[in-house]
């Protein structure tokens, strides 16, 4: 099932091995791979669009029908080249061929159903929102129904969202990262240090283990499980402090996935502020682009929703992944010193060094960095006719729809994943302190992207 | 000079991966399989994964029943097996 050798056998991954044995540099050489594959097609007059194939708007099922018949070779041929990817991606992470392409069939035949269903003309009047209903159907699926667990081999919620931000990373101008970045650092440094010190010291207030409170207060205010078990790590936290936080994040970050696109809707929020707020206040990368995907797409079909789509998913993922994410080292290592220098001593001690910083890095931004700056180049001198004639449809377009093959993977995978009878018991305490974290910072988030940056925010990439 | 010496001990660390001393490598008490995690970890893999770069050399000690950075050193390590050219 997997590369490291267990116990005694295990060994420090050096930083060439990371290259193969981590899905962020796997998401980035697949992400990579597929911007490059594009830009060369582009360059040479043909296109990726063939092989991106997704249904198209139907208003009857006879329509629909057509259409899929008339695309069947595509759809078969997108399912084979997934497939392939993934498969070597995840086999050489250490997953059996023989559980990832059964569990990937399904997850493949699901997310067509899912884009199906989203594309009817009807499906906005009814909420039937791609990213919501993959959610919903995961989790009646894995609750009510259940699937044999192996097939969770091919439910790989974290590598489908870290390769759909690589491909993500193609389709934003690095000059907009540039430019956005320090508002998204600034406003997602004052959230995330106000919630962990509230989540921390409520947390303390109640009597709860240091180690558990720091752990509880990273998964709300910096990247949810991510952030949760990179920091049980640091501080050498006990064995059941991670998997308290997990249930606590898992818990509020499937809450958020749905009332914060519907207070948006209710308040009728410009998608970049909603997208902002939603990227300040969930817990967790997979859960925010579900939730700021939803909202993205009501624009231009819900009277008093401006903005586009895009504008909900930017604004997120600089909140998210550039203003939170990337922290995550500097919080594990601080969090480190505090607890071998202040804590009670552990048996396993020694100095935090600062290589932990780079160690915890998550890596796959480095990917949707590198294709941003590599597509703003590849069409930097063209003119912006030019580039809405030929690059958005042959360039960025069929990246675009892949990326959203990549999401539903994910949304869905969400959904098959979550357990909730198998979830720890998240003690009353610490889910309290929790609760207390994502109540200021969704309070606190609100007021910095609808108010004090609500129009920098509503005019994102204009 | 002492900042490029120490600019360049941090960058040996993290491409070498080792910090010397005694850790948690090679005890056997440590477990640091991505599938080891994702199995004591409930919900680990909805929103996150054994195999993610943020774990970096986090794992189980079953002697301390804690969950902690591997490169840490522990007087109370035992090896499982002798390793070739230890004593």
């Amino acid at each position: 099932m997997s590369v490291e050798t267990a116990g005694a056998l295990g060994a420090p991954r050096t930083a060439w091995r990371e290259l193969w044995t981590r899905e962020d540099w796997w998401a980035i050489w697949l992400g990579l791979g597929i911007v490059l594959a594009s830009l060369i097609l582009y360059e040479s007059g043909a296109s990726l669009r063939w092989l991106a194939v997704l249904p198209a708007k139907w208003s009857s099922p006879p329509q629909l029908g057509a259409d899929l018949a008339a695309n069947a070779l595509r759809y078969v041929a997108a399912f084979a080249f997934w497939l392939v990817v993934f498969s070597v991606a995840l086999t050489t992470l250490g997953f059996k061929a023989r559980e990832f392409v059964p569990a990937f069939v399904f997850l493949y035949l699901a997310a067509l159903v899912v884009f199906c269903v989203g594309q009817w003309d009807q499906a906005s009047y009814y909420n039937l929102e791609p990213p919501l209903i993959a959610l919903l159907a995961g989790l009646v699926v894995s609750n009510l129904i259940g699937l044999p667990r192996w097939l969770d081999a091919g439910f790989r919620v974290e590598f489908y969202v870290k390769t759909g931000i690589v491909l993500l990373g193609a389709t934003v101008p690095f000059t907009l990262v540039l430019l956005a970045g320090p508002i998204a650092i600034l406003q997602a440094s004052i959230v995330s240090i106000v919630t962990f010190l509230v989540i921390y010291f409520a947390a303390v207030k109640m009597g709860l283990d240091r180690r558990l409170a720091a752990t509880l207060g990273a998964g709300g205010a910096v990247c949810g499980v991510s952030g949760a078990i990179a920091i049980a790590g640091a501080v050498g936290a006990k064995r059941e402090d991670a998997p308290i936080a997990i249930t606590a994040v898992i818990l509020w970050a499937i809450v958020m996935i749905f009332v914060l696109p519907l207070v948006s809707r209710a308040l009728a929020l410009p998608t970049g502020v909603a997208g902002a707020w939603i990227g300040t206040s969930e817990f967790a990368d997979a859960a925010g682009f579900a939730a700021a995907t939803s909202y993205g797409a009501l624009a231009g079909k819900v009277a008093g929703i401006a903005g586009t789509s895009d504008q909900a998913t930017l604004a997120f993922t600089l909140m998210k992944v550039v203003g939170r994410d990337v922290w995550i080292g500097i919080w594990a290592f601080v969090l480190a010193i505090v607890a071998t220098t202040r804590w009670d001593a552990r048996p396993a001690g020694g100095k935090p060094d600062v290589g932990e910083i780079w160690r915890r890095f998550p890596k796959f931004v480095i990917g949707f960095l590198i294709a941003s700056i590599v597509v703003t180049a590849a069409t930097a001198n063209l003119s912006f006719a030019d580039f809405n004639k030929s690059a958005n449809p042959s360039l960025i377009g069929p990246i675009k729809d892949l990326r959203t093959w990549a999401f539903i993977f994910c949304f869905l995978s969400i959904g098959l994943t979550t357990r909730f009878s198998e979830l720890a018991a998240a003690g009353r305490k610490p889910f309290g302190a929790f609760t207390i974290g994502v109540a200021v910072n969704v309070a606190l988030g609100f007021l910095l992207s609808a108010f004090v940056f609500a129009s920098y925010w509503a005019n994102l990439g204009k | 000079m002492g900042g490029w010496a120490a600019l360049r001990k941090v960058l040996a660390a993290a491409l070498s991966g080792r910090d010397g001393g005694a850790t948690c490598f090679g005890c056997r008490h440590f477990d640091n399989d991505p599938a080891a995690m994702e199995a004591a970890f409930p919900g680990l893999t909805t929103f996150s994964s054994g195999h993610a770069s943020v774990r970096a050399d986090d794992g189980l000690c079953a002697k301390h029943a804690t969950y902690l950075n591997g490169r840490r050193a522990c007087a109370e390590r035992e090896p499982a097996t002798v390793a070739p050219g230890e004593p």
